[in-house]
């Protein structure tokens, strides 16, 4: 039951009937946890097992560190007088080490599920080809392992939820179905967003009344999604598919057409896929944050990620970036690099403020990269966005150095628009990372990208992958609607509420436009087998 | 109260246009389209006969012509490439809708090796044009593809990536001409004036078959033994006429000879026409468009010697009309000997032109002023 399906679309009916018939004096949010459990296990009763697993776990741990430092508190509260102050700081440090034990050990447990799951096959048949370059014969066993849809996401989301319980950010939940139901939320387990507990959890157990107004912008909101999935996303993949299974088959110029639409495909499918979540969500009255905000927009690649995939962005910044930057040893480093003869330089103090921060940024994206799939060409994609942030932060002084001496105006359109253009070039090179087959054939490309442009025969391979004309011209106006729509949003914010306060004429055409043009020209149905969102399979 | 109302009406105005896109059925060939559809439009127990079977009824038999020439109603139940499989769905449709003296059933499809044609395109073909009933729901179930199940009762889910704006635009417009008609003219009657080139005319050696496939054997069995549960006596099983042109077809012709000894073992009649060529007087060259398919003059030749035996061996009595149904086919029977008489003039004027003809609007609208 794919989010695209007419299957799904029933799912949500039956699912917003029952919530909202049932009784106000009930609580509502039963429901949704038991369609969010027959959603998962629909898509798969194995991965119910992992689910479990990682619910439970995260929970009796969250409620046992809250349990010990409530104890804690009382404790201290009782020898307030008797002990001193390098007693209690014993006694705190104690208390820390105990909940850092089982907070690393649930961590070591859910994440090590899934790197087993992820990265075991990669590891042994890496291991054998490189003991066996020496003679050596393990013969690691490959295994037939299955990955549980949406495990990374329901992992992170959890995992974030123990450290802001650790950190006592947040309460431990004490209701094991409240918080299954954080954990398996159907709008968004199988690919995101990544929500923080205190941003989603109240909203989730709020009973919700139904509001036209909320069900129309959620409806949009869907229709939104529906359209960039099906109409552009899922029609270019037929062009990348052809592509990528015979990819030495193509000259330079089809493999920058195919990275060219493997961008737009890449962001239609996975807002579409976003939007969809969203808009049900909203059904419910819940919000949750829109994990796309135009990143093609974007001036620069730090600003590109954080416009894109946001609450992973998020998540890695609060849990990963933020300790280590802020880490003994990170800052360490940054006053050793002060206290040298570099640091005396301007350029050195430059590089001792902020080398902690983006030699964290580098450790993140490299481990952004290797999360995306077992595959070196996802660690060299990390490695190309991490290295390029870094170097971008450390040599910040001297571009600005350069603007000036050429002269150039960093606030005119002009300039916005190069470093727009600029930073597209620099996400096309890390997706020819991820749409290539492999690292060796992602080197390829680049050397295909230069030296083997021939307009001609790329035209007439193009037009041999499966797309018809009329298929390029609706991902040609499919396009344009998404490009215009993004402008909008740049300039106007919401293009929902900006609607709202046109003419009903007006939001009408739109609408009905929208419904039967993706009705129209939508990939679905008999013949063409139904591609699930890319971020599925993580 | 008013906000709810208008709130209402507001999403009626959404989804109207919407329903209007799926309930549009842009898939349907032209030509064909109205075949099955005008059946169910025969007033209820109003046909004497009803023959089913694939592309060789509907270009083979002519039931205006055949009561203009003996009185008795009856209506080719047919779709290209009909599988023999179908069949038990189709009967029962047949039944429900009509009480026939007499059920003619081609079996041309039995005679292959394998199993032909892409069933899923001919399942949308039959179920798109049916209307909505538990033996649809149950065709669709047993023999579609469950995962797509919906696109068999919403074409456009099936079509939508092929729809031609022109051709839907065509395709509306002639849906309201035919609603408004209310009936069939031509009665799912479509012919052609060509005559194509042929290879030599193979005979078959007296006495000889072939076994049939296990899969056709399984069908027939499998429509044989339904026909006797539902005590259906009155069924003729038939092989409408081919040229036999090629080595493929002349073995086509012995299984069906197996086939025939099959279906008499159950006390059914069979008749094999491709036996029965010099009786019919089929002319190779003038009375075939093709191999498989009679023209415009070997249909009548067919319809007369069929029409014939229907009344005088198997005893069909024209049941007497009255009222709209009397005057329906009157003006049926003299609308097909204008198209007939029309065709015919435009063949001899140019022969070496294909004139096809199917119950096309423009062609009725100009006919019915014509003459």
């Amino acid at each position: 039951m794919t989010y695209t399906s007419f299957n799904f679309l029933l799912f949500v009916g039956v699912t917003m009937a029952v919530y909202f018939l049932m009784p106000k004096k009930w609580a509502r949010w039963p429901v949704l946890l038991a369609a969010s459990f027959y959603f998962y296990l629909l898509l798969g009763y194995r991965y119910g097992v992992f689910l479990v697993l990682t619910t439970v776990s995260t929970y009796l741990a969250a409620r046992w560190m809250e349990r010990l430092a409530k104890n804690a508190k009382l404790i201290l509260a009782q020898h307030k007088t008797d002990w001193d102050k390098e007693q209690k700081k014993t006694y705190k440090a104690s208390i820390k080490k105990r909940k850092g034990r089982m907070v690393t050990a649930v961590l070591v447990l859910n994440f090590g599920i899934l790197v087993f799951l992820k990265y075991y096959n990669l590891f042994a048949g890496s291991l054998n080809d490189v003991l066996g370059a020496f003679g050596i014969h393990l013969n690691a066993p490959i295994l037939r392992l299955f990955l549980p849809l949406g495990i990374s996401f329901y992992t992170f989301q959890s995992m974030g939820y123990l450290l802001d319980v650790y950190n006592e950010k947040v309460e431990a939940e004490k209701n094991l179905g409240k918080f299954a139901l954080f954990v398996s939320f159907f709008p968004q387990i199988v690919q995101g967003p990544i929500s923080i507990y205190s941003q989603l959890a109240h909203q989730l157990y709020e009973n919700h009344d139904f509001d036209f107004t909320r069900f129309k912008h959620a409806c949009e909101l869907i229709l939104w999604g529906f359209f960039k999935k099906l109409v552009i996303a899922d029609r270019a993949l037929i062009a990348i598919n052809a592509v990528t299974g015979d990819y030495g088959a193509y000259n330079g110029t089809t493999l920058t057409f195919t990275v060219l639409l493997y961008a737009l495909q890449l962001y239609a499918d996975f807002s579409g896929g976003v939007d969809i979540s969203r808009g049900v969500v909203q059904i419910f009255g819940i919000h949750m944050i829109d994990n796309f905000r135009q990143p093609y927009f974007a001036d620069s690649i730090s600003e590109y990620w954080h416009r894109w995939h946001i609450s992973l962005g998020e998540w890695f910044r609060t849990y990963l970036f933020y300790p280590l930057a802020m880490s003994k040893s990170f800052t360490g480093a940054g006053k050793k690099i002060r206290a040298s003869r570099f640091g005396q330089t301007e350029f050195g103090k430059h590089v001792a403020k902020v080398l902690p921060t983006s030699f964290a940024s580098f450790i993140v994206f490299f481990l952004v990269g290797v999360w995306h799939g077992p595959n070196w060409k996802y660690v060299a994609f990390g490695v190309w966005n991490g290295g390029i942030i870094m170097l971008s932060v450390l040599l910040k002084p001297l571009y600005a150095v350069w603007l000036e001496k050429l002269k150039i105006n960093a606030k005119s359109f002009g300039f916005r628009l190069f470093q727009m253009a600029r930073t597209f070039l620099i996400v096309l090179v890390g997706y020819v990372f991820d749409v290539a087959p492999n690292f060796t054939q992602s080197m390829k490309t680049f050397v295909l990208a230069i030296t083997n442009q021939n307009l001609q025969e790329g035209i007439t391979q193009i037009q041999s992958l499966g797309l018809t004309d009329r298929d390029f011209r609706v991902l040609l106006g499919g396009m344009l609607v998404l490009v215009t729509v993004s402008i909008l949003r740049e300039k106007w914010g919401s293009v929902r509420l900006m609607m709202d306060r046109k003419p009903f004429l007006v939001r009408y055409v739109v609408i009905v436009a929208g419904l039967i043009l993706t009705l129209w020209y939508g990939v679905y149905g008999p013949g063409y087998d139904p591609a699930d969102f890319v971020y599925m399979q993580f | 109260m008013k906000v709810t109302i208008i709130r209402t009406l507001k999403i009626i105005a959404v989804l109207l246009p919407v329903l209007a896109l799926i309930i549009l059925d842009p898939g349907s060939t032209s030509g064909e389209r109205n075949y099955l559809r005008d059946y169910y439009r025969e007033e209820e127990n109003t046909l004497d006969v009803v023959l089913l079977g694939a592309s060789e009824v509907f270009t083979g038999f002519c039931a205006p012509k055949a009561y203009e020439d003996w009185g008795f109603t009856s209506y080719p139940y047919a779709i290209s490439r009909n599988p023999v499989e179908f069949y038990r769905s189709q009967l029962e449709e047949i039944y429900r809708h009509q009480s026939p003296q007499l059920v003619v059933i081609e079996v041309t499809g039995l005679g292959w090796a394998d199993q032909r044609a892409n069933i899923d395109a001919v399942l949308r073909d039959y179920l798109g044009r049916i209307p909505m009933s538990m033996n649809r729901l149950r065709t669709a179930w047993t023999y579609g593809d469950r995962e797509h199940l919906l696109s068999y009762f919403v074409p456009f889910m099936m079509y939508h990536n092929t729809v031609d704006l022109e051709e839907a635009r065509k395709t509306i417009s002639e849906e309201l001409f035919f609603y408004k008609q209310g009936y069939s003219l031509l009665k799912c009657n479509t012919s052609s004036t060509a005559q194509e080139p042929f290879g030599t005319v193979l005979g078959m050696e007296a006495g000889s078959q072939l076994p049939l496939s296990e899969y056709s054997e399984e069908t027939i069995r499998s429509l044989l033994e339904y026909c006797r549960e539902r005590q259906f006596e009155n069924l003729l099983f038939v092989v409408f006429p081919h040229r036999n042109t090629s080595e493929d077809v002349i073995d086509r012709g012995l299984r069906l000879r197996s086939a025939g000894e099959l279906i008499e073992s159950y006390g059914y009649d069979f008749i094999n026409f491709d036996e029965l060529h010099d009786e019919l007087g089929l002319d190779y060259a003038a009375d075939f468009y093709n191999d498989d398919h009679l023209n415009l003059y070997g249909k009548e030749k067919l319809t007369a010697y069929l029409s014939r035996m229907m009344v005088e061996e198997y005893g069909v009595k024209p049941t007497p009309l009255t009222g709209r149904t009397l005057n329906r086919w009157n003006y049926s029977q003299e609308y097909t000997r204008r198209y007939y008489a029309y065709f015919d003039k435009l063949y001899h004027e140019d022969p070496a032109h294909n004139y096809w003809f199917t119950e096309d609007e423009p062609l009725i609208r100009e006919l019915r002023l014509w003459g």
